[in-house]
């Protein structure tokens, strides 16, 4: 009888891990993406999917609705990202104030995508992470809302704060002649 | 001259993520870490026993006076004069200094109690302290450490993990001001979700499985109507449901939308509507039939009941530009307009929701900063007392220089 119900209990962890390494399959590239949007570096994207990808691991028995599971996981990411933040202040790390250095610079765009991605960095980490859920995981406000927690007028507000200081940003800069926030014609964008 | 719009933004984003290499993991690189969790919860439970730190707080954090015991019983509120259609100025560089707060306030993740005992907060990943009620002669907290939103109902003075073994709980917990009962939703260890009622002593009074089959769903536990406990069911806005249960284990739907507060009497309720759009509108809504008490309010959201409800908070709210103003609090009966916040100039945002003290007066985590054009400008960061009673603001110990990472979130108060 134990010997049956052991069995049993195998066959359920090997079905538990083959559904999960098939989630993982699937959706891990696009994590590790927006994992290296939220933190700015690979090793940090790394191991901010790896510590979510064992979260959700963890939690894998409770998630019975697979169209929870996305939102679930980057509310994990999200959460452990701003973690890192918040340890990092309880040290007394000041945040530097420089911009990282431009590894990837050899862009061949006009400079608008590697100076726009520049100032995505210096943003505050919560802004940030509306930004990247919003323009590049294409999220609706009511979607971020949901995986940040916070309310969708608050996903909003901080989304055209984020969008105003990169418009000041680019406007700012000598070298990206011809773009310029639009104030008057056009409206907003 | 091309304006910079979205496309531009979302270009620039594609372009960077599809940059770096980026080492994908295999099942045992993540079982192997889930292993590793594992070991530091079960000792991060044992350390959150040993984090209650009698000591009073010392410099900058002495945030707490010596207020009254958390058992000590519920004045009625005295009945203070409020002047209706008040405009309230924030403003750190105007405020005058108040008195401490006479309950529990959060800094930066650590819990200030009255008597200046602080609590350490987790210092784990994703771990934190999310709510605290009165439990007789101590506190009961919602406290996770490190599991990113699981949480133990943590007894304070003894560290006693109150929800059932090897269960956890959710984060919000209820408090009955009139009989001390205190309730939660937990989970796991082979249940369904369920509401557990506690005594003043921490004894268990009933439990009722409320979950519809899902081994997870969110449950948040508001107050207390009679026998029942009053509490939102479901995580998706577009979905949750306000619904009642008594220690019979009958549960019944009272309004769609999501509750996010119940009046000291039971008899009424704060619900959130969220429409196609992704805006939301709020109404006050009788708990025996859901019927809203006035129109609801669309232009902003509501908070949560003054302990005599007759008032009701609104929802966080960030405002910049010189004259910007504020819904603050209205009637709860007729939705009539009682106090706006108003700021001079800068950028300001009121961080950690505001919650009431007393009848008249309510406590809120705020920011501000002189200019609204950088949001990455320096802020600093304070607690304030808003009195309605004078028509006024304070601020409530100190005010908090600018620090890039400091946790806004983590600047709040509970009320008993």
């Amino acid at each position: 009888m134990a010997g049956s119900e052991a069995g049993t209990t195998m066959l359920r962890e090997r079905d538990r891990d083959a559904d999960f390494a098939a989630y993982m399959a699937v959706r891990q590239p696009s994590l590790l993406r927006t994992a290296y949007l939220l933190a700015g570096d690979a090793h940090t994207a790394e191991d901010l999917v790896q510590t979510a990808l064992a979260k959700l691991y963890l939690s894998w028995d409770k998630v019975r609705d697979p169209e929870l599971l996305d939102g679930y996981v980057r509310r994990i990411l999200v959460n452990e990202h701003n973690s890192l933040w918040r340890r990092a202040w309880k040290r007394r790390e000041q945040a530097s104030e420089t911009l990282p250095e431009q590894g990837y610079a050899d862009a061949p765009d006009d400079g608008l995508q590697a100076a726009l991605w520049d100032f995505v960095q210096t943003l505050p980490r919560k802004q940030r992470a509306v930004v990247v859920l919003r323009y590049y995981e294409d999220m609706s406000e009511a979607e971020i809302a949901q995986v940040l927690g916070i309310s969708p007028g608050t996903v909003k507000s901080q989304a055209s704060r984020a969008l105003a200081a990169l418009r000041g940003r680019v406007a700012d800069q000598p070298g990206l002649a011809g773009y310029r926030p639009s104030t008057t014609e056009g409206g907003e964008a | 001259m091309s304006p910079l719009d979205e496309q531009d933004l979302t270009r620039a984003l594609r372009a960077e993520a599809a940059r770096p290499e980026l080492s994908p993991l295999g099942l045992d690189d993540v079982k192997g870490t889930a292993r590793g969790i594992q070991r530091r919860r079960r000792i991060a439970t044992g350390l959150a026993a040993a984090a209650v730190v009698a000591t009073v707080v010392p410099g900058a954090l002495l945030l707490g006076g010596t207020g009254p015991a958390p058992d000590a019983p519920v004045d009625d509120p005295d009945v203070v004069e409020v002047a209706y259609g008040q405009r309230i100025l924030l403003d750190l560089r105007e405020l005058p200094a108040g008195d401490a707060a006479e309950s529990p306030v959060l800094v930066d993740g650590d819990l200030v109690l009255p008597d200046g005992t602080v609590v350490e907060g987790p210092d784990t990943m994703g771990g934190g302290i999310a709510d605290v009620v009165p439990l007789g002669d101590t506190w009961a907290m919602a406290y996770d450490p490190g599991r990113g939103g699981e949480y133990d109902i943590v007894r304070v003075d003894t560290r006693e993990q109150l929800q059932s073994p090897d269960t956890l709980a959710q984060s919000r917990l209820a408090h009955d001001p009139a009989t001390g009962r205190v309730a939660w939703a937990e989970f796991g260890g082979g249940q369904l979700p369920t509401i557990v009622v506690v005594d003043e002593t921490g004894q268990e009074l009933w439990r009722a499985e409320v979950a519809e089959g899902q081994a997870f769903e969110i449950v948040e536990p508001l107050g207390f109507d009679g026998e029942d406990v009053v509490y939102r069911f479901g995580g998706d806005p577009r979905t949750a449901e306000a619904r009642r249960v008594g220690p019979d284990g009958v549960q019944r739907t009272i309004t769609d939308g999501t509750p996010t507060s119940l009046s000291p009497a039971g008899d009424a309720m704060v619900v959130n509507e969220q429409r196609r759009d992704g805006t939301t509108c709020s109404a006050v809504v009788a708990t025996d039939d859901g019927a809203p008490l006035w129109p609801q309010a669309c232009d902003f959201s509501l908070g949560t009941f003054s302990p005599d409800g007759r008032f009701v908070s609104t929802g966080i709210s960030e405002l910049s530009g010189p004259d910007a103003a504020a819904t603050g609090v209205v009637d709860a009966r007729t939705g009539e307009l009682v106090a706006t916040y108003a700021y001079a100039d800068g950028a300001q945002s009121i961080t950690g929701g505001a919650r009431w003290e007393s009848a008249s007066s309510l406590l809120l985590g705020y920011q501000q900063s002189d200019t609204d054009t950088d949001p990455a400008a320096p802020a600093r960061y304070a607690l304030l007392r808003v009195d309605l009673g004078e028509g006024e603001a304070q601020t409530v110990g100190p005010v908090l220089d600018f620090d890039p990472a400091f946790d806004t979130g983590g600047l709040r108060h509970f009320p008993r």
